[in-house]
C-alpha cells in the first residue's frame, strides 16, 4: 500500500526531488536523445514538439525549473517566442537556446541565459544544463 | 507481452502535450522505455528511425495534422506488423490503456493508481 500522501497526490513522491526541464525541439530523435540524457542525470523532462506546445506547458500549472528550446520549429511561433513566453509566464526561469542556423542577435540576448550551436552532443548539453541548475537552483512554486 | 524488463519500448502518440507528458511519465515509472510523438508524422519518423526499436504504440485516435490514429494504425499494420498498436479515443481511455500496460509488465514499479492520472492532467490545466 502507498502512504496516504502519495495516494492523494501521486506526483508528489515522483517529482519532489527532481528538477523539471521543459524541452522544445521538433526533431523527435534529437529531442529523445537530449531528454534521455537529462533523465539519466535525474531530471524530469517535459517534451514539446513545437513552440506552441511549449507555450501551452508554460501556461499550465506544471512546475518548470529550466527551459531548453530550439529556435526553428514548425508552426507560427519559434523558440524566441518560447523565450518571450518564459519571461511573461515564468519570470526567473532560465532559458537555454540551441540553434544550428542562428547566432543570437543583441536584441534577443536578454531572452537567453545560455546559447548552444547545434549540433552539440546531447551528453555535453545535458551536463551544461545540470551545471546551470546546480549553480542557480530555481525557486520552487509547488 | 512477450518481452519483459525495461527494454520494452512504447511510443505514445498524443497531440496534447500535457496528456502525453503525464501518460509517458506514468509508463516510465512502470518500467517502460517511452518515446513521445505529438503527430502521426512524428510517430512514423520515430518508428522508421534506426536507433528506435518500438514494441508497442499507444495512440490517440484524433491527432493534429494529416495522419489520424486510424491512419497510423493502418500504416503500422502494413509496414511494421510486429508492432502492437493500441488506439484510444479520450484521455480517460488512454489512461485506462496505460494502466492495463502497467498491469501486464514489466513490473518495475506500480507507484500509483492510473485513474489518478486524469485528475492530475486536469490540475495541470487549471490555471
Amino acid at each position: 500500500m502507498l502512504p496516504m500522501a502519495a495516494k492523494s497526490n501521486p506526483w508528489r513522491g515522483v517529482q519532489a526531488d527532481k528538477n523539471v526541464v521543459l524541452l522544445a525541439e521538433d526533431e523527435p530523435f534529437i529531442r529523445f536523445d537530449i531528454a534521455e540524457e537529462l533523465r539519466l542525470l535525474g531530471c524530469q523532462v517535459i517534451e514539446a514538439g513545437s513552440a506552441d506546445e511549449a507555450i501551452d506547458v508554460l501556461r499550465s500549472t506544471a512546475r518548470i525549473d529550466l527551459v531548453v528550446t530550439d529556435v526553428r520549429m514548425p508552426g507560427n511561433r519559434d523558440g524566441l517566442d518560447v523565450a518571450r513566453a518564459v519571461k511573461q509566464e515564468r519570470p526567473g526561469v532560465r532559458v537555454v537556446v540551441m540553434s544550428g542556423h542562428l547566432e543570437p542577435k543583441d536584441e534577443h540576448k536578454h531572452l537567453i541565459d545560455l546559447f548552444f550551436s547545434k549540433p552539440t552532443p546531447s551528453n555535453q548539453l545535458a551536463r551544461a544544463i545540470m551545471e546551470m541548475i546546480d549553480a542557480n537552483p530555481a525557486k520552487r512554486d509547488g | 507481452m512477450e518481452k519483459e524488463g525495461p527494454a520494452v519500448s512504447i511510443l505514445i502518440v498524443d497531440g496534447d502535450v500535457i496528456t502525453r507528458t503525464v501518460i509517458a511519465e506514468y509508463l516510465r515509472h512502470c518500467g517502460f522505455r517511452v518515446v513521445e510523438a505529438g503527430t502521426g508524422t512524428e510517430a512514423i519518423q520515430a518508428l522508421q528511425h534506426p536507433d528506435f526499436t518500438i514494441d508497442i504504440v499507444l495512440s490517440d485516435i484524433e491527432l493534429p495534422g494529416e495522419i489520424s490514429g486510424f491512419d497510423l494504425s493502418h500504416w503500422i499494420r502494413k509496414s511494421m506488423p510486429e508492432v502492437k498498436i493500441l488506439l484510444a479515443s479520450a484521455v480517460e481511455r488512454i489512461a485506462d490503456t496505460a494502466g492495463d500496460l502497467c498491469e501486464e509488465g514489466p513490473h518495475l514499479a506500480k507507484p500509483y493508481d492510473h485513474r489518478l492520472i486524469v485528475d492530475h492532467i486536469k490540475r495541470l490545466r487549471a490555471r
